[in-house]
């Protein structure tokens, strides 16, 4: 008799039950697919490294001495427990030739042999590459997308005195120096083509172009560091966090998609607990008889849970495949410079899939408890015990001088937000959703970026390529300075006055009482120190006083007003921490000398590109203009506005973010449209009588289609507004916690009001109101002599 | 008398599992302006089906429906909606109301969305007002519609129906859900209503409610079988009279 029950249950309340399948179906899938992505990103990089046998320390020196001499005092100690070493070959900025063009917007570039690589690399399809082919080149995915290299096409990679032509067979995938971040482009030929560049660099003029990275396993990464940190011609040193962080613009996006996953979660979780909530409510005609004719409460209660169990199953199977592949496209999203190995597991997919279905029967077991409260009165009184005496109303009509339709809507959110909660939290997290990804790009574009790279504010960048090698001598610092102050004439003579400076930028030893560190060290050619951004403290103004960055003052244990020691040309000097600031170079580690300090720049790492500051406050236009003018008179520079060299500092980010920004949306508009869909067809089966009633006391098909869609209007209105407010903390929290990594004490986001709080919030409001009055069209469906006959 | 209501060889067929059911065949009646009519019959004769149809609630198979001098089969339905907003009022027998108004809310309703009601939102209200205070109901104005009794709410929906000034009420089974004392008080208004010059259609079970009405049609299987002029009354001592000869001449229609 039951199953008999069941099955007229099904048929009967057809409608509702295809509505709570529906549910079950999205909540499986976006949970299923949503925990394999987050457990997937939360892991990527470990599981990235372990897969490439990277181990705890890296490092990588220049000439051949300095890699004996790590190895050396690596050899000799307990802390390592093993490591391995490879042979490299430097590229300068110039190293490149394509279609007979030496290519721009290139860093300092490295030259492998994939047999002596020290860890595993992957190909395009995420298998091991271990063999490269004579005349063959691979490179990383960034380097071929921004100089437009094509696969198949040939280049010529100069190092020292020998210049190698390679076909380009492909993309490889790189722990070490795979990430955006990291703007060393590496490139791996066979054993037989790296031995061409040994052999014709055997003079020792060009022993700088040659190096070592060693990849050490160790427990102790204080102790490998203080081994190296004394060696001359360190260029890098960095330990598993270090590399792991270089992965924090990817781990921006994964960051978001982790978000955009708990997000769904979330939703996914509502929407099961008000829909199974509300079928059970409307059951009350039935339990009520039930009860009435003397059937148990188990009994009535069993009956509902196998009902709703069936479903689950059902939905649980449907949702497992459909969350397959929309787990992947957000695996595929959220990880694109990764191998995680996370994103084909089914097993996961099959847990995801039965802990919905435990947890609908939970919500199930929740809400049949109410079984116990209907009585067969409520078969008689449809529902309504007469026992209530809450007002349910809220606002008065005869009081109110609103059109009766938008008072209707607005009274019915007031008076019955429970049965909103759901649209409005998913509309809620769904506008979050793009406001903090929207703050996210803007935040990577905008010049403020730039204090996070230790440089100072400026209106434009000017790069020359060939700098490094013109000024990386002892007397740089003045003939740098000379350089500059000419710059400044030759602006001012065209009607643009300014103040022209540089970074230049050292690898020194630090240290302090109780430890010691490699840091990169900023010093200001033409800038003075208090044009820097620091969070505490005051600019180091005299010879002897230095700002550190967080993180390096944390790894030295010192505060303000402590001492440390830095060796600059070649001798220990001491000086006096006077400000803590945060950055993104190296991994969050720097320091920053005072510009009158004088530096021997023979040992210079390098410099960051020319920095002009408008003197006269022009517009945003003239800016432009001038930009325009100053690529007239430096024609062998690169120029960028200071938002795009923030941009192409953070590896064009901005870029991939964008597309994320687009996946997420077109995520959040099908959701939106599938709940309003969904929950518009429940309440039209649930106020069908209403709709009767309405229409036949002469109420337009119009006027309540209105009403129908002015209440999703209204709520999406509202969670515009709670979004906007909540987008701040929110923000901080989500993606904030990332750049947290780095050292940053917090993030200011720099928000584009216009696009992030009113352009795309309309587009979603649009979508989705035009989604409810689609849906609320079914209204025309019912008649107004059904008035009598529902029940 | 002028016509309100002219009904004239009106069909209205349902099919259902590809069968044809044809519940009205060929009907033809006049109602006119002022009177108080009862459509009596038994379960499923078509009596509902006959009230929603020449109010324009559902639509007709075949046949012509008159109202107030509109040919119904010829309105929109948004012309339809207007009529049945301005022109006409509605009772049922459950006391449908929306949840979320106030009682109050509930009557002032349909004035406040009609066009054609020459009151401000406040004057509606006054007159909401005025018209629960006449049906003894006003204490109740601002509760919520689960807090009063079916009596109580079946009055707020005659003071709904009302609410525009309308030309005819249409009332299926108004008293089919109330105990006799409600009962008596909700024929008691409607009979006022009419009084006031109000026209009054009904359909009713009861013989003891339509005996108040002034004229009773039997419909059995979709046909008006017979009609039968009962007139107004003056005093109540009248009305056991009227009600044995409807009962003798609903016997004699077979109920």
């Amino acid at each position: 008799m039951y199953f008999n029950i069941l099955k007229r249950d099904l048929k009967r309340k057809k409608t509702m039950n295809v509505i709570l399948l529906l549910f079950m179906i999205l909540s499986v899938m976006f949970v299923s697919s949503s925990m394999n992505t987050v457990i997937s990103v939360m892991s990527a990089t470990d599981k990235y490294m372990d897969m490439s046998d990277a181990h705890d320390y890296f490092v990588a020196t220049t000439g051949t001495q300095a890699g004996k001499d790590v190895e050396k005092n690596l050899d000799g100690s307990n802390a390592v427990k093993s490591y391995k070493s490879e042979n490299i070959f430097y590229l300068s900025e110039n190293a490149i030739e394509y279609n007979g063009k030496v290519l721009d917007n290139q860093a300092t570039g490295i030259l492998n042999s994939v047999d002596d690589i020290s860890i595993k690399i992957f190909d395009e399809n995420k298998n091991e590459l271990t063999k490269v082919k004579d005349g063959e080149v691979y490179m990383k995915s960034s380097f071929m997308q921004n100089n437009h290299i094509t696969e198949g096409s040939k280049i010529k990679i100069r190092s020292g005195r020998y210049t190698g032509e390679f076909t380009v067979k492909g993309i490889f995938l790189d722990v070490l120096f795979g990430s955006d971040m990291m703007g060393t482009p590496r490139f791996i030929i066979s054993r037989n083509d790296f031995n061409k560049y040994v052999e014709n660099n055997t003079d020792p003029a060009y022993d700088m172009v040659k190096g070592n990275i060693l990849n050490i396993e160790t427990d102790d990464t204080a102790a490998v560091e203080n081994l190296v940190s004394d060696v001359n011609g360190v260029a890098f040193t960095g330990s598993r966090a270090t590399i792991k962080l270089s992965y924090i613009m990817d781990m921006v996006i994964a960051g978001v998609f982790l978000v955009v996953s708990i997000c769904l979660i979330i939703i996914a979780l509502v929407l099961l607990k008000f829909t199974i909530g509300f079928t059970v409510s409307e059951e009350y005609r039935e339990i009520g008889v039930m009860k009435a004719i003397g059937i148990k409460n188990s009994k009535i209660r069993t009956l509902y849970m196998v009902k709703y169990i069936a479903m689950a199953i059902v939905g649980a199977v449907i949702g497992f495949f459909c969350g397959i592949p929309f787990g992947n496209m957000m695996m595929a999203q959220s990880t694109r410079n990764f191998i995680t190995g996370g994103g084909d597991n089914y097993l996961l997919n099959i847990v995801c899939s039965a802990a919905v279905v435990l947890i609908i029967a939970f919500f199930c077991w929740l809400s049949t408890n109410k079984v116990k409260k209907f009585t067969p009165v409520d078969a008689i009184r449809n529902g309504e015990s007469g026992k209530r005496y809450k007002k349910k109303g809220i606002l008065s009509l005869s009081k109110s001088k609103q059109k009766p339709i938008f008072f209707m809507a607005l009274n019915d959110i007031l008076s019955g937000f429970r049965h909103f909660a759901v649209m409005t939290v998913t509309f809620i997290v769904g506008i979050l959703m793009i406001t903090i990804i929207l703050n996210t790009i803007s935040t990577l574009q905008s010049s403020k970026l730039l204090a996070w790279f230790s440089m100072a504010d400026c209106d434009i960048t000017l790069e020359d390529k060939a700098s490094t090698d013109k000024y990386t001598r002892t007397d740089g610092q003045t003939i740098r300075s000379d350089y500059l102050k000419e710059m400044e004439t030759t602006l001012k003579e065209n009607g643009m006055p300014a103040q022209c400076f540089a970074e230049g930028l050292f690898k020194l030893s630090v240290q302090s009482d109780s430890a010691k560190t490699v840091a990169l060290v900023f010093h200001g050619i033409g800038s003075t120190a208090d044009q820097y951004s620091y969070i505490e403290g005051t600019a180091p103004e005299r010879t002897n006083e230095v700002a550190l960055s967080y993180l390096t003052a944390e790894k030295l244990d010192v505060n303000i007003g402590d001492t440390i020691t830095i060796k600059t040309n070649d001798e220990n000097e001491k000086f006096i921490v006077t400000a803590l600031y945060q950055c993104m170079n190296d991994m969050g580690e720097g320091a920053r000398l005072s510009e009158k300090m004088e530096m021997d720049y023979s040992k210079a790492l390098g410099y960051f590109s020319y920095q002009v500051r408008f003197t006269d406050n022009p517009s945003a236009s003239e800016i432009q203009s001038r930009y325009d003018k100053i690529a007239e008179l430096y024609p062998d520079y690169t120029i960028r506005t200071a938002g795009e060299y923030v941009d192409y500092s953070v590896g064009g980010i901005a870029g991939y973010m964008g597309d994320t920004k687009n996946f997420i949306i077109m995520i959040v508009m099908i959701i939106n449209i599938l709940v309003v869909v969904l929950m518009e067809k429940s309440f039209l089966t649930k106020e069908r009588s209403e709709i009767a009633l309405l229409k036949a006391i002469g109420f337009k098909n119009r006027s309540i289609i209105t009403w129908q869609t002015l209440r999703i209007a209204i709520l999406m209105v509202a969670a515009v507004i709670a979004a906007v407010i909540l987008s701040e903390p929110i923000g901080q929290l989500a993606v904030g916690g990332i750049f947290k990594m780095m050292g940053s004490k917090y993030i200011i986001f720099d928000i584009n009001i216009i696009e992030t709080y009113i352009i795309y919030p309309l587009a979603v409001f649009a979508v989705t109101v035009l989604a409810a009055l689609i849906s609320a069209l079914g209204v025309r469906g019912v008649s107004s002599s059904e008035v009598n006959n529902i029940e | 008398m002028k016509k309100i209501l002219e009904v004239t060889d009106l069909c209205k067929t349902y099919i259902i599992n590809k069968r044809q059911n044809n519940v009205l065949k060929n009907v033809s009646f006049t109602v006119e302006e002022g009177e108080m009519v009862a459509v009596m019959g038994p379960s499923g004769s078509g009596k509902s089906t006959l009230l929603y149809t020449v109010s324009g609630m559902d639509s007709m198979t075949a046949g012509r429906v008159e109202f107030a001098g509109k040919e119904l089969s010829k309105l929109k339905p948004n012309d339809l909606a207007g009529l049945r907003l301005d022109e006409m009022g509605f009772i049922f027998q459950q006391m449908y109301m929306l949840k979320n108004l106030t009682v109050l809310d509930n009557i002032v309703l349909p004035a406040r969305q009609s066009k054609a009601n020459p009151l401000s939102p406040k004057e509606k209200t006054e007159y909401g007002k005025e018209l629960m205070r006449k049906l003894g109901i006003i204490d109740i104005a601002d509760n919520d519609i689960n807090e009063v009794s079916g009596g109580q709410l079946q009055r707020a929906c005659i003071c709904r129906s009302m609410i525009n000034k309308p030309k005819m009420i249409f009332a299926d089974e108004p008293t089919g859900a109330l105990n006799r004392t409600s009962s008596e008080e909700v024929m008691q208004e409607l009979r006022k209503i009419n009084s006031e010059g109000t026209t009054i259609m009904l359909v009713t079970h009861d013989a003891k409610v339509a005996a108040k009405c002034t004229r009773v049609m039997f419909i059995v299987d979709g046909n008006i079988k017979g009609e039968y002029n009962l007139g107004r009354y003056e005093k109540e001592t009248e009305l056991r009279e009227r009600e044995r000869s409807l009962n003798n001449w609903l016997l004699e229609m077979g109920w």
